[in-house]
């Protein structure tokens, strides 16, 4: 027992030294020399150089090693060219031994010295030339002969690559929704990318498969937060998954961008100043779903055909509200279960009770057993579904039934707006098929936190996290901008499936 | 005459009970030998070992010179040894004369693809296969009751019902496990009854018995058991006057 | 509430009645045979009806082979059931809890191992029985065609199974293993083979039904748990656990209290309201409620 607690505690002060991150310069740093001296400090910690700085042609030059140590840039060798290169945050220097010519993040910079190669075989470098690059101060003192060089503190504080995460399920109940989450997201990556990046620095997307299970997305998160160091979250995608996490975002103040569409994940429920969403949220959509059947469809007597879970009565909730701020009273609400595949005796009551309009509150299988069962008892009445009667999951299982169904969508690949068609060849042309709710909305997240990331000038989560508040940006889902529930979109469409495609009815707003 | 089964130092131990100990014994063909000893001397040990339910510790068991010790209880059934027990048991959700079918499976030559099609082969042989458990269930008297479940038959009728489905099998040895015990003087005449058809049938059998009235009337030679031992041999009559079997038996089990 | 109504509930109700029934054929005949329950007998649906769809959809073969290989794997599946679970229970001196909760986490397994290899997005079926949307009317009554496989293949089923186990040898070699291994092996019957000739059998049908059902319940997770198993189970039980018939009857009853309660009370009640008369008819026939037979053994 006492063996083991020894051995505990051996551990955790390894685990604490471990944990100890040598002094970084690039958290700001004070680097001092003297020339003809091997006695310099960092930080005033003294160190000892293995060749004094030396002056040619006025010019201070010191080890190209240990200056690149000292402001805690990394540093790269290549033999062949006989050139050295420093990159720290969003620079990049390159300088060739014996030239005057350096490349400072791609750009030809004339130098008054070259770097040289010592006799004593070792390779120096002009400090002054190397800390300026690099954002740095240095300062000159003739008396006491001493350089100084001040690196400030992150201003801009880059991490490069800028690691995001996206937590999306590839197994489980929602696994080609994963599809669609990572298409959307890498399809923007790919392209800022390959236009530069963010302020020169590329994003590097780290997906994981959180199976829309709240346990696995808490393990994702953890790891995006702990091991990737990401600056953003974007997902999970799943409300209930959501709902166990964000609160992991919110302690480690790092942002956290979800497609998920429950209403209780609005600000005014979370108080999560780091959770945003990216596309209209379900109560949005039953809205605009009973707008259109009142004003539109002009119907007075809707019946409803209810799913179980919390998407469905959540659903219902705020469609009873609307309907009764028209003044209309629904006639029926029929209920069935998740997994149910008979509704005879439900549709039949509904047409019994002659309603005019159905409006379907279901998932994808249940609402295609519920057409199905319409057709075969030809109940000849307007289908007004809500969004998950207009994805491919529902009317792929519907087949012909689906054919003139009307649904609430927050995405409709078949919109002619040129950003939604730029967005969608470009989709198709990468992945080889069309994009489906909600790969728009991760694409247009991707461009956010560039938008967003540029603002803050920074890649620090929190201030990321301010900017996106603010910044707005006009994506495949119009314009985007943060709102008081923290949704940056209320968009979405009122479409009727013609067997193939769904074609637009009206794009709100 | 031949004998159709022998054993030699036969040995069961259960645990660091011996049930039986180096039993030597031969059933001769066309006989009824009949097994007798107290309670717990390891009669039913013995039959159980014969019939396949476990196998012996050691010592070997041959059946029309095989060694069959070590085979499992259907392919020593195949072979030609049936059994009964001493408490009856059917298969009670069968009827009468299913529970005589199922001893008819081994003579089944149909195959698996016949079964599947359901051919006229097979549905020949199922016929023929019923028609030869009637029989069987006639010998024994029960070809009134065919439809009946079991449960719903007297115990005399039930007992001669588990001897038809032995019979069934067409075993060239009979193993029957106390057949009169729990019987009523008419279930008793009855059994007798059958009795005297199995030996006319020339079956060869080997009865457990306590009833000596029984034993005396139907066995041609008799063993003895006492602590998983065999202690005498020899005709009814022989044994009857042997001392050791008197004082291990008859003298504190006399019915 | 008119008569072409009823007449359309009550061919709603036979038919996911019916369903359930064929489910519960799987159960019956394992019971039947070796006296265990297999939680996972519904597994048999899912993997059959993902194999049939794969083979058929994805790697095109044709309907005749798809369907042979698709039952031919699950037959196979079953063998692998009695050598796998059966069998090391048994060593270890498990009986028939050990089963049960063995098939339980076995059906968890499944669901998960098809989740992770097909996504758990239902797909649609081939149309291979008609096409969804395609309907026989008759007068005011429209039935969709894939009804009429349904009764002809479930009406085979119970035949052909009433006749394997009432009326044939084989049949016989079942019940009495099952009643009695000890016994059966002492007249002569392969235990070891009518184990695993019930285990192929049991999950074979319950394979066919996968197939057969796959048009109403789409190729999904829900053929492999949920709904359908419990009340196949039930449908089982309300047969006494050994009649084919009354395993279908029994089915087909639980399908008419569930369209019947909707269609009189309330949909929101359908469930519970089956769960009561289930329970209640329990109570009150524990031994299947069409047994009418006195006390059997």
């Amino acid at each position: 027992m006492k063996k083991a607690l020894v051995m505990l505690m051996v551990v955790a002060l390894f685990a604490g030294v471990l944990g100890f991150t040598p002094v970084r310069a690039a958290e700001g740093a004070i680097v001092q020399i003297t020339i003809g001296s091997t006695k310099a400090t960092i930080n005033s910690k003294a160190v000892v150089l293995d060749q004094p700085p030396l002056i040619e042609s006025g010019r201070t030059l010191v080890p190209f090693r240990f200056i690149g140590e000292a402001i805690g840039a990394q540093i790269g060798w290549n033999p062949a060219k006989k050139s050295v290169s420093y990159v720290l945050g969003n620079k990049n220097i390159v300088l060739t031994i014996g030239s005057v010519t350096a490349i400072v993040n791609g750009v030809k910079t004339t130098l008054d010295v070259a770097p040289k190669i010592l006799p004593t075989g070792r390779t120096v470098v002009p400090i002054r030339f190397i800390s300026e690059s690099i954002g740095a101060k240095v300062d000159w003192n003739a008396t006491t002969r001493m350089v100084t060089v001040t690196v400030a503190a992150a201003k801009p504080s880059w991490s490069t690559p800028i690691k995001i995460v996206l937590s999306a399920p590839f197994t489980g109940s929602g696994s080609i929704l994963g599809t669609y989450c990572k298409g959307g997201a890498q399809l923007a990556v790919d392209e800022i990318n390959a236009a530069g990046g963010v302020n020169g620095a590329k994003l590097d997307l780290i997906t994981y498969d959180d199976q829309a299970n709240a346990s696995t997305a808490a393990t994702v998160v953890r790891r995006a937060l702990d091991s990737d160091k990401a600056v953003a979250i974007f997902g999970p995608n799943m409300s209930a998954a959501v709902l166990g996490v964000h609160a992991l975002a919110q302690q480690a103040k790092v942002p956290m961008l979800v497609g998920a569409t429950s209403p209780s994940l609005r600000y005014d429920t979370t108080h999560n100043d780091y959770l945003f969403r990216l596309r209209a949220d379900d109560g949005v959509k039953v809205a605009q779903q009973v707008k259109y059947i009142v004003e539109i469809l002009k119907a007075k007597k809707p019946g409803i055909i209810l799913g179980s879970d919390d998407y469905c009565t959540s659903a219902l909730a705020v469609a009873k509200q609307a309907f009764e701020k028209y003044g209309i009273k629904i006639v029926d609400i029929e209920s069935m279960k998740e997994g149910d595949k008979d509704v005879t005796a439900q549709v039949t009551k509904l047409k019994n009770a002659g309603i005019d309009v159905l409006v379907g509150l279901t998932h994808e299988p249940e609402a295609a057993v519920v057409m199905l069962k319409v057709r075969q008892l030809k109940l000849a009445v307007p289908i007004v579904g809500f969004s998950a009667w207009g994805v491919p999951a529902f009317t792929d299982l519907a087949g012909d039934a689906a054919i003139g169904v009307i649904s609430v969508q927050g995405f409709n690949p078949a919109d002619t707006d040129p950003t939604v068609k730029k967005f969608v060849d470009a989709y198709k042309a990468k992945w080889g098929m069309e994009p489906s709710d909600p790969a728009q909305c991760y694409y247009d997240g991707v461009y956010l936190l560039k938008k967003a990331i540029e603002t803050a000038g920074s890649t620090d989560p929190v201030k990321i996290d301010e900017a996106l508040k603010t910044v707005e940006y006009t994506g495949v889902q119009g314009l985007m901008k943060c709102d008081a529930l923290h949704n940056f979109t209320n968009i979405c469409y009122i479409s009727q499936f013609n067997g193939k495609t769904w074609k637009v009815i009206s794009k709100i707003p | 005459m031949a004998n159709i089964l022998e054993t030699k130092a036969l040995t069961k131990r259960f645990g660091g009970i011996v049930a039986n100990r180096g039993i030597n014994l031969a059933i001769e063909q066309g006989k009824t030998t009949g097994l007798i000893g107290p309670n717990g001397s390891g009669k039913s040990t013995f039959i159980n070992q014969i019939s396949g339910m476990f196998p012996p510790t050691s010592g070997s068991i041959l059946f029309e010179g095989e060694e069959i010790s070590r085979k499992p209880a259907c392919e020593i059934a195949s072979m030609g040894i049936a059994r009964t027990f001493q408490r009856i048991q059917l298969f009670g959700h069968l009827n009468v004369v299913e529970n005589v079918l199922v001893s008819r499976c081994k003579f089944m030559r149909a195959s698996a693809l016949d079964i599947a099609l359901g051919t006229a082969r097979v549905r020949h042989e199922e016929k023929a296969q019923f028609d030869k458990a009637m029989e069987f269930l006639g010998i024994v008297g029960l070809d009134g009751d065919a439809w009946k479940l079991p449960s719903n038959l007297p115990y005399g009728k039930r007992r001669a019902l588990e001897i038809a489905r032995a019979l069934a099998l067409e075993p060239l040895l009979l193993l029957l496990d106390e057949p009169a015990a729990g019987m009523t003087k008419e279930e008793f005449v009855e059994i007798l009854r059958i009795m005297e058809i199995l030996k006319e049938r020339k079956i060869t059998m080997l009865l457990v018995e306590h009833t000596m009235e029984f034993i005396r009337k139907a066995v041609d030679r008799v063993y003895v058991l006492n602590f998983g031992e065999v202690i005498a041999q020899g005709s009814f009559e022989e044994i009857e006057r042997n001392k050791a079997v008197i004082s291990a038996y008859l003298g504190d089990e006399n019915e | 509430m008119v008569l072409s109504d009823l007449l359309q509930n009550i061919i709603g109700g036979v038919t996911v009645g019916a369903t359930y029934g064929l489910i519960g054929l799987g159960v019956v005949f394992l019971w039947q045979s070796i006296e265990r329950i297999n939680f996972a007998n519904i597994s048999s649906a899912m993997l059959a009806a993902y194999l049939f769809y794969t083979f058929y959809t994805q790697l095109h073969l044709g309907f005749l082979v798809a369907f042979v290989v698709s039952i031919a794997i699950i037959a196979a599946y079953g063998l692998a059931l009695r050598h796998l679970v059966l069998e090391p229970i048994n060593r270890h001196g498990g009986d028939k809890l050990e089963f049960v909760v063995a098939t339980l986490m076995l059906c968890t397994f499944w669901l998960s191992v098809v989740k992770v290899l097909y996504g758990g997005i239902a797909k649609p079926f081939p149309p291979v029985f008609g096409e969804a949307t395609s309907f026989v009317q008759i007068g005011s009554i429209s039935i969709p065609s894939v009804y009429f496989w349904i009764f002809f293949v479930v009406l085979v089923l119970v035949l052909v199974l009433y006749v394997l186990l009432q009326r044939t040898m084989i049949g016989k070699m079942f019940r009495a293993t099952a009643q009695n291994k000890e016994m059966a092996s002492l007249v002569g019957i392969n235990v070891g083979m009518t184990t695993s000739l019930a285990f192929m059998l049991s999950t074979s049908i319950v394979g066919i039904a996968g197939i057969l059902l796959a048009p109403i319940y789409f190729v999904s997770l829900d053929l492999g748990g949920g709904p359908i198993g419990v009340k196949g189970f039930a449908a089982a039980v309300m047969g006494g656990l050994i009649d084919p018939l009354g395993t279908i009857l029994g089915g087909l009853s639980i399908g008419l209290i569930e369209n019947f309660s909707t269609l009189f009370i309330s949909s929101a009640y359908k469930d519970v309201i089956s769960f009561v008369v289930l329970v209640v008819v329990l109570v009150w026939k524990p031994r299947g409620i069409f047994n009418w037979t006195t006390k059997g053994d």
